[in-house]
């Protein structure tokens, strides 16, 4: 019973279920939406049960996907390990594969043995007379080629495993600074400090670029200054850093309107409330539009992220209850209360995420040997020519006609040059 | 000299070419002339030559390979169908061939006429080296798959037919073979454009697989060419089910092109 169930388990049928089977579920996850709530596939499908009961609404990380990824895993690591004595023997010097009862003879009109077997060594076979049959050779070529496939299932192996782990124990995240801030990693023992973010633009108005100049501490001490841009991450200590995104932080200023004396002074990013106790205000900023425009529907928008028309949208809240709303640029301020608002102006701040992966490496070793496997068993597979005088079949578990048609192009030459390939 | 006015008349010229093409390749196989075989394959040739053409034309006004969104794709792998076309043609010769390439050509170059033409510069995110390469290799494995394709449609053809028309198609168990062949290196291709995806995604977006629509539709196709390629190597598939499979290959390639695109916006969305 044990050995029926291993059977089955290492079995290419078992495996091919397992791809297809692959492949229909993580369809799902490219039709529904991942990683809402219940309540929406509830609401919106109304085959929301199975949704949610095959974990069709997190398909990559659902536990059903991981089975059927373990399954995946056991069976090609099952079918590999199979494979070996099978590959051993064929890769034995002594191996040689006997032609079909139907096989095609590829000996040319005009050729000899003489001719013959110069032509096939100095195509990089190795000729040697049979052992079992004097006056029969074999000719063979990339012996080594019968590891492709195992190597290709060794780098996938490999890529899957990998990817596992490194996700795992991945450290990944998001943050957001303004020029002069500094974000610390204390796992890592560095802090990393933006000196200046700053976007480039092309004639048409359109964004050429987005860099982040940074500087790199260890104990408060400058270690490396690097721009990094998209595409050009920063890596410090196996960390890396990417230029994600960015947004607009507005300086927002409170006076008292009598004396004129600043009261409160602070940054604010979009849709962010700051709570003004004095005067029990809470001042919420709606959207800064550095190009300012009204659009369609009567909303404020920006046109580009260059300051060429900047305004602010606030609305203004005392003890919880709506009090205005108000569309200013840099040089207006409103009064409430006692207290004069203003925003004079907005600093840009970068986003970026940090990532640190353990796995990366292995996954890109997973992948060369996965281009090497699929290397070796398409193109370097073992080629074997039987010669007798007379006789000529070419052999290949392969790509049989491919490397058949090869032969009778180099067999050509025979009739061309009528005997004498010299 | 503007080079977008020229562009768009070298693509038209080739489009015209192509559609001449995978009509003269029809009555080819419907008259039985060799001569008009040569000729189908004459003005493929002619229209490769306009197109690629048509291709430097945009490459000097953009200062870049055209592949940064979905009208330079379609244009592209065009251009790949037909280049690995005429690479199978002249070295084996089989002229039949281009009645069932050309026309997935010519369908592909309509499909690109009808998206926006505009040269824009690069936006950040493809601001890369691995962009000629990544795109480059999928052109490749794209057009090779549509050729195996066609190859198994005339395998399907042959299959079912019984009539003295057969005769005019390739041997059947030479298209079989050989839509093997090309399955395999276009697999080659595709694993080689889904791993310097990767190597790119890590170094734009932090992640090298993120389950973006694209990248998993890559995967599911990357799948249907394996099980592909282990049956026929393992279990002796061939003939009919494997021209079959060929043929569902080729459809998943086109979702994954144009469906993903269209149907599944996500992160590969360039428009």
């Amino acid at each position: 019973m044990i050995s029926r169930i291993k059977r089955w388990l290492f079995s290419l049928q078992f495996g091919i279920f397992l791809l297809i089977l692959m492949a229909v579920y993580v369809t799902f996850g490219t039709l529904l939406p991942q990683n809402l709530p219940d309540a929406f596939y509830v609401e919106n499908y109304a085959w929301n049960t199975l949704v949610l009961l095959l974990g069709f609404n997190k398909a990559y990380s659902s536990w059903i996907f991981r089975v059927i990824m373990v399954l995946f895993l056991i069976n090609l690591s099952g079918c590999t390990l199979k494979m070996i004595p099978s590959l051993q023997r064929r890769f034995h010097h002594n191996y040689f594969p006997s032609p079909t009862l139907n096989a095609e003879n590829l000996w040319p009109d005009h050729a000899t043995l003489a001719t013959m077997l110069p032509l096939l060594k100095k195509k990089g076979f190795t000729v040697s007379e049979s052992p079992d049959e004097p006056g029969t050779y074999r000719a063979v070529r990339h012996r080594f080629g019968v590891f492709g496939p195992t190597i290709t299932h060794i780098g996938i192996i490999t890529i899957i495993l990998s990817s596992f782990v490194g996700n795992y124990f991945a450290q990944e995240g998001f943050f957001n600074l303004m020029p002069g801030e500094t974000a610390s990693f204390h796992e890592e023992n560095f802090s990393v400090s933006l000196s200046d973010f700053y976007i480039t633009h092309r004639e048409d108005g359109s964004v050429e670029q987005y860099y982040s100049d940074l500087m790199v501490l260890e104990n408060d001490i400058p270690i490396k200054e690097e721009t990094i841009w998209v595409n050009k991450p920063l890596r410090h200590n196996g960390m890396m850093l990417y230029q994600t995104s960015f947004g607009w932080a507005s300086k927002l200023q409170i006076r008292e309107t009598a004396s004129g004396d600043l009261v409160q002074e602070s940054y604010m990013r979009d849709e962010e409330t700051i709570f003004f106790q004095p005067a029990h205000l809470n001042i919420q900023l709606f959207g800064y539009y550095p190009d300012f425009q009204i659009g369609m529907d009567g909303m404020p928008l920006t046109m580009t992220q260059e300051k060429r028309n900047p305004h602010y949208a606030v609305v203004l809240y005392h003890f919880g209850e709506f009090v205005d709303s108000f569309i200013m640029n840099p040089d207006q301020r409103f009064t409430y209360l006692d207290y004069e608002i203003s925003f004079p102006d907005s600093v840009m701040y970068t986003g970026l995420i940090f990532r640190k992966d353990y796995g990366y490496y292995a996954v890109l070793l997973g992948c060369l040997f996965l281009l090497a496997g699929l290397m070796l068993a398409f193109y370097f597979y073992p080629k074997y020519i039987y010669i007798r005088d007379g006789v000529l079949h070419a052999i290949s578990r392969q790509n049989s006609w491919g490397f058949s048609m090869w032969l009778k192009r180099q067999m050509s030459q025979f009739n061309k040059k009528e005997g004498d390939i010299q | 000299m503007n080079y977008i006015v020229l562009e768009e008349n070298l693509f038209t010229i080739a489009f015209v070419l192509y559609i001449v093409a995978s009509l003269s390749f029809f009555i080819f196989l419907a008259s039985s002339k060799e001569k008009l075989g040569y000729m189908a394959v004459s003005v493929s040739l002619l229209g490769f030559f306009v197109h690629t053409m048509a291709m430097g034309a945009r490459i000097i006004e953009s200062g870049r390979l055209p592949f940064s969104n979905q009208y330079e794709f379609a244009n592209s792998f065009t251009w790949g169908i037909v280049l690995c076309y005429l690479i199978i043609h002249f070295y084996y010769r089989f002229t039949a061939v281009g009645a069932f390439v050309m026309p997935l050509a010519f369908l592909m170059m309509g499909y690109a006429s009808l998206l926006p033409r505009h040269v824009r510069p690069l936006m950040p995110a493809l601001q890369s080296n691995w962009l000629a390469i990544h795109v480059g290799t999928a052109v490749v494995s794209y057009g090779a798959f549509a050729v195996a394709a066609g190859l198994s449609f005339i395998y399907l053809i042959s299959f079912n037919k019984k009539s003295d028309k057969r005769s005019l198609l390739p041997d059947p168990d030479a298209c079989d073979f050989l839509s093997y062949r090309i399955i395999a290196f276009g697999y080659l291709m595709l694993t080689l454009v889904i791993i310097t995806g990767a190597i790119w995604a890590r170094s734009a977006w932090s992640r090298y697989w993120g389950w973006d629509p694209k990248e998993t539709w890559s995967l599911i196709t990357w799948i249907i060419y394996s099980v592909y390629l282990h049956l026929r190597y393992n279990r002796g598939w061939k003939g009919k089910p494997a021209a079959w499979f060929a043929v569902i290959g080729f459809v998943a390639v086109i979702f994954t092109f144009i469906g993903v695109n269209n149907l599944l916006p996500g992160i590969h969305s360039y428009r």
